[in-house]
Order: C-alpha cells, then structure tokens, then sequence
C-alpha cells in the first residue's frame, strides 16, 4: 500500500512518520506500535502501542510469529493504514457494530496469515 | 502534524479549490491593509488583541474584497507571518454568521492548503499524490514517481 497521509478536519495531517514528511508545521510524534521477536522464540510480533490514536485497539497484539522481521514492519504500516488511519473507506467512531465488523476483519486476516504460513 | 500557512502559492490555490474566484485574490507580498465594511481602516486586530503587528491597521497577505463577499462584510485576508509561522485570518463576525464565508468554508481552506502543500512537496521529490475525499477528510496517498 502507498504512503497514507490523512487531512482531518482541521487541516492537520496524521500518517506514520518518515523523514521525507512535508514540512507544514509542528510535529507531535507518538509510538504507534512495536515490532520484537515473538515472546516464543519463533518469529516476530507487532502489537499496537497503548497510544491514544489506537483507540479501542490499544495493546493489540495483531501478528505473531510473523518469519521476518521485514514482513512484520510492512503488516505494521499496513495494519495502521488500514485500520488506525482508516484508508480505504470512512473511519467511524468505535461503538459496538464497527467494534464487531473490525474484529471480524482482524481475525479474518489473522486466520489467512496462519494458513500461508502454515 | 499541526499545520501552518506558510506558502501563499498553495494558499491562492485553496482558495480557489473552496470556491473563491481566482480573479477576486489579492496577492501582496508585504502585507496591504484592510477596510471594514464602512470602507474605513479595519483595526480589530489591534483593538482587540493589541498585536503590535497591526498598531496601523488590519493588514493581510492574502486578500478577498468586501466587494466580492456582499455589503455589510468586511474585507476578507490572512496574514502570513514568516518568523513564527502562525497565520492571522481576518474573518468578520458578519460573514461566519450570515454568509457561506464562514467557519466551515475557513476549515475548507485548511484543507486544501495542505492539500495543495503536500501534492507540491512530493511533486519536487517526484513522487505523485492520489486524492480521496473521506466526508470533511482527505486521504492521500503517497506514490512511486
């Protein structure tokens, strides 16, 4: 997926950091997520960050033995992207029908990512 | 990331993408003065914040006409400021009242200055931006050259 950057509202732009971020005007940077070797020795995991912008889904752990440490950076964009910055369709506040379709998406991909890598 | 008026090009052009005639934007370098919808020197920056800035009167970098906005407005402007980065909007009570220039169409414009400001920075790296309007947010995505 490209490089999301999200114009809210206001004007003001969320999207994960990078060092080529236009420079518009000041920066407030929070960790969104971690990336560290499986707590069972095999692969990686990425768990998101107890930051605000996480919302309902702080803490989640959203892959585990992930084979590479570069696939599991690029599930962590992807993931974010998709589901804390909202591409691909419109973000609605968490109340219990998004919370269940969110849930179900998560899973869904989860169980796909266990099936490919066995 | 907090965004501030700094590039009066992608300014002009929001301007224009929320619905301003090209050919109503005044553009100055250095900032020219404002009138009230009397015609007088409009001094409310200074009457009412005491900014130093506009002890002589309201003065803008970018400007519409009270001309073009309906009688009993004000002259619209926004005053860049290059040290702090912080812009000034001149926008009468009047007008985010009674007219479509109001409040809504100022967070209009914020956007798409961003907007215009975002596309221009990667267009100098030659990367290209895709736009996807989300209700009153936009979504940009960031590509390959």
């Amino acid at each position: 997926m490209d490089k999301l950057l999200v114009i809210r509202e206001d004007g003001n732009v969320e999207t994960l950091y990078s060092d080529d971020l236009p420079q518009l005007g000041p920066q407030k940077i929070t960790r969104a997520s971690n990336v560290e070797p499986d707590p069972d020795g095999d692969g990686w995991q990425v768990q998101l960050s107890a930051a605000p912008q996480n919302g309902c889904l702080k803490g989640w752990v959203i892959a585990r033995h992930v084979p590479t440490r570069a696939e599991a950076l690029k599930l962590e964009v992807d993931f974010i992207q998709r589901h804390i910055l909202g591409a691909g369709r419109q973000r609605q506040e968490a109340g219990p029908v998004h919370i269940r379709e969110l849930l179900a998406e998560i899973l869904a991909e989860m169980a796909e990512r266990r099936v490919q890598h066995g | 990331m907090e965004v501030e008026f700094k590039d009066l090009d992608a300014l002009v052009e929001a301007m224009v993408a929320s619905g301003v005639q090209r050919d109503w934007i005044e553009v100055h370098k250095e900032p020219a003065l404002l009138q009230d919808w009397k015609g007088r020197t409009s001094t409310y920056r200074w009457n009412d914040h005491q900014d130093p800035r506009f002890k002589d009167g309201d003065k803008a970098n970018v400007i519409v006409r009270r001309s073009h906005l309906g009688s009993c407005n004000n002259d619209f402007g926004i005053a860049l400021d290059a040290k702090t980065g912080k812009a000034v909007v001149f926008l009468c009570d009047f007008s985010r009242q009674n007219t479509s220039f109001n409040d809504k169409w100022l967070a209009k414009i914020r956007r798409e200055y961003t907007y215009a400001a975002t596309k221009k920075h990667y267009a100098s790296r030659g990367q290209k931006v895709h736009r996807v309007d989300e209700g009153n947010k936009i979504h940009l995505f960031v590509g390959a050259g």
